[in-house]
């Protein structure tokens, strides 16, 4: 009798939060089943979304008496709504969704075996998890980087800049923090060196090509500018489900602001060097990270004379160096030049190694090109 | 003369390797995995006792070669007559061992000869479980015996990670490497 499903039905426009919890209540709540509005038991919806207020007042005129979930950054005025605070946990989720079984008798403790048998705290992480390994698959799917005329950009008039003072602030004083920008707000959590936010990689490449400022004009919002302030919720050992590294993100935001420009403070005729290879498997990037990141990791090279060495657009090159400087790998080289400045003829087939190995010829270039391909092909 | 189209993939015991050569070759890999019979058994189900076989079939004829070593140092005799004939060695370390840093040096000091002559990539798999040591360190250590190589996290179930670390053993060798579009030059060579 009490195996009666619990029947949710989520409100609002398709978004990485509405993703994750259809994937959520799919997945990982076994006794959710997923409805339209009018027949659902109860509805769920994130009250920071847009026009969430006027969605929430339409659909309760029409559904009165129906319980509602809301997911929300703080505490919202409507009265007789469960309140979920964001960023959200599964757990807070599932106990929110157990007190409207309760309410509508349908608790059973043998049907009550939801996710926490197993491990509740990682489920709606799982779900996550498994949503962007969709989008980790393929590299292409965000990768219309729109390149920019000027090869310099300050980074410190985008994300990128605030990004890195509040990592700073973070990392040292070991206390959450949370950016607000007038965009979605954004979470650190140092301790796990992990960061959130409500928004997939789309929607962040497109915040990224305006600077704060722009963005600021354009919306009206924040006029003070940027703020970096503690998150006194931000639970130490129990960061909320979702996250990304900090490493991968402030990766991509680098590169996206970069929008094919280098940071001021790297010449295009500096010569730099990659401390270590990027977790280039781990990271957003497009294929040809892993020739710069090889050639520059195994000599210095100007930014210009990598370009021409690896005959890549110049926007691959100096991208990467973007996202490699910000994430502290790059070095810069003094100048003491060996041998005449490389803006020859790309040599392709070049070998960069100087370290005395056979020819390559006994595998043969063409060998191993065509294994790239394979590797690529699929 | 040996014909350069294998790859050869080594690393200690657990460390994903005949689970990274099945992620890559397009046919069924050969497994020589048995029971293991000693200490090996206390960690592990099947453990390789001789080694695997993969294989990739190129774009444009040709065929590239997975072998795997089998992971426990009694079988090392295998290890010489493995790599001749290798472009480079893929080398898998487990994160999650109780000293993954005697095992990279161990690895890199028994195959040092056959990485001076061709190229090298590391892959450190099961940092899902566990994220320390990292990346850095590794790279510290590597530095240290004097070598320089791609040390990328790898699962050595997901075919992206593996074969992102065989892209980085090649541009390795040789970052001017490109993949032309179109130009019709994937004639066996
Ligand atoms: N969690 C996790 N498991 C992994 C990862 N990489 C490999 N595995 C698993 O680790 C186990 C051991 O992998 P194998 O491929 O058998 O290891 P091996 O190196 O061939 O081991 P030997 O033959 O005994 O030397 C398998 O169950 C893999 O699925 C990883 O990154 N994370
Ligand atoms: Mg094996």
């Amino acid at each position: 009798m009490s195996d009666t499903p619990l029947k949710i039905a989520i409100l609002g426009p398709r978004t990485p939060c509405y993703d994750l919890l259809t994937h959520f209540i799919e997945h990982n709540c076994q006794f959710g089943l997923l409805v339209e509005p009018e027949q659902a038991d109860v509805c769920i919806l994130n009250l920071d979304g847009f026009d969430a207020e006027r969605l929430l007042h339409d659909h309760r005129q029409r559904n009165s008496g129906q319980p509602m979930i809301v997911l929300a950054l703080n505490k919202p005025a409507q009265e007789g709504c469960i309140w979920v605070k964001k960023p959200l946990q599964s757990r807070q989720l599932m106990d929110a969704l157990e007190t409207v079984r309760h309410l509508n008798g349908k608790n059973d403790s043998a049907a009550l075996k939801v996710v926490r048998n197993t491990d509740e705290t990682t489920a709606l992480n799982q779900a996550a998890r498994q949503l962007a390994s969709k989008h980790r698959a393929n590299h292409k799917a965000v990768h219309t980087v729109s390149v920019s005329k000027t090869k310099y950009y300050e980074p410190v008039e985008y994300l990128q800049g605030i990004l890195i003072k509040a990592y700073r602030q973070a990392v040292t004083t070991g206390i959450s923090l949370r950016i607000d920008t007038g965009w979605e707000p954004i979470f650190i959590y140092p301790h796990k060196r992990l960061v959130w936010v409500d928004a997939d990689d789309k929607k962040l490449q497109a915040f990224c090509h305006l600077s704060i400022r722009k963005f600021s004009h354009l919306t009206g919002e924040l006029a003070s500018g940027p703020t970096i302030t503690p998150e006194p919720g931000g639970d130490i050992d129990k960061p909320p489900d979702g996250c990304q590294s900090m490493e991968a993100f402030l990766w991509k935001v680098s590169w996206w602001n970069s929008a094919g420009r280098l940071p001021r403070g790297v010449k295009s005729s500096q010569l730099v060097r990659l401390k270590r290879w990027p977790n280039l498997t781990r990271l957003w990037c497009p294929a040809s990270a892993l020739q710069v990141a090889s050639l520059l990791y195994q000599t210095a090279k100007s930014p210009e004379d990598a370009v021409t060495a690896l005959a890549l657009p110049p926007a691959d090159v100096y991208s990467f160096i973007s996202a490699a400087r910000a994430t502290g790998l790059i070095e810069r080289v003094e100048e003491k030049r060996s041998g005449p400045p490389s803006n020859l003829p790309a040599e392709k087939e070049r070998r960069f190694d100087r370290r005395p190995r056979p020819e390559p010829a006994r595998s043969s270039g063409g060998f191993l090109r065509k294994i790239l391909r394979s590797l690529r092909g699929e | 003369m040996a014909l350069y189209n294998k790859l050869i993939f080594t690393g200690p015991v657990g460390a994903g390797k005949t689970t990274a050569i099945a992620s890559l070759s397009d046919e069924p890999p050969v497994r020589t995995d048995a029971l293991a019979s000693d200490m090996t058994r206390k960690f592990k189900q099947d453990t390789t006792v001789a080694l695997d076989y993969g294989v990739m079939t190129l774009e444009g004829g040709g065929k590239l070669h997975l072998y795997g070593t089998p992971g426990q140092e009694r079988f090392d005799f295998m290890w010489e007559i493995l790599t001749e004939g290798g472009i480079g060695l893929a080398l898998l370390i487990d994160n999650s061992s109780p000293d993954p840093f005697r095992d990279l040096r161990f690895f890199l000091g028994r195959f040092r000869p056959f990485i001076d002559q061709s190229g090298l990539a590391i892959g450190i798999t099961r940092m899902d479980l566990k994220s320390d040591p990292t990346l850095e360190a590794y790279n510290r250590e590597i530095e240290k015996l004097g070598l320089k190589a791609p040390v990328l996290e790898v699962d050595a179930r997901s075919r992206r990670d593996v074969s992102l670390l065989v892209q980085a053993l090649l541009f390795h060798l040789d970052p001017g490497l490109v993949v032309e579009d179109d130009d019709g030059q994937f004639a066996v060579s």
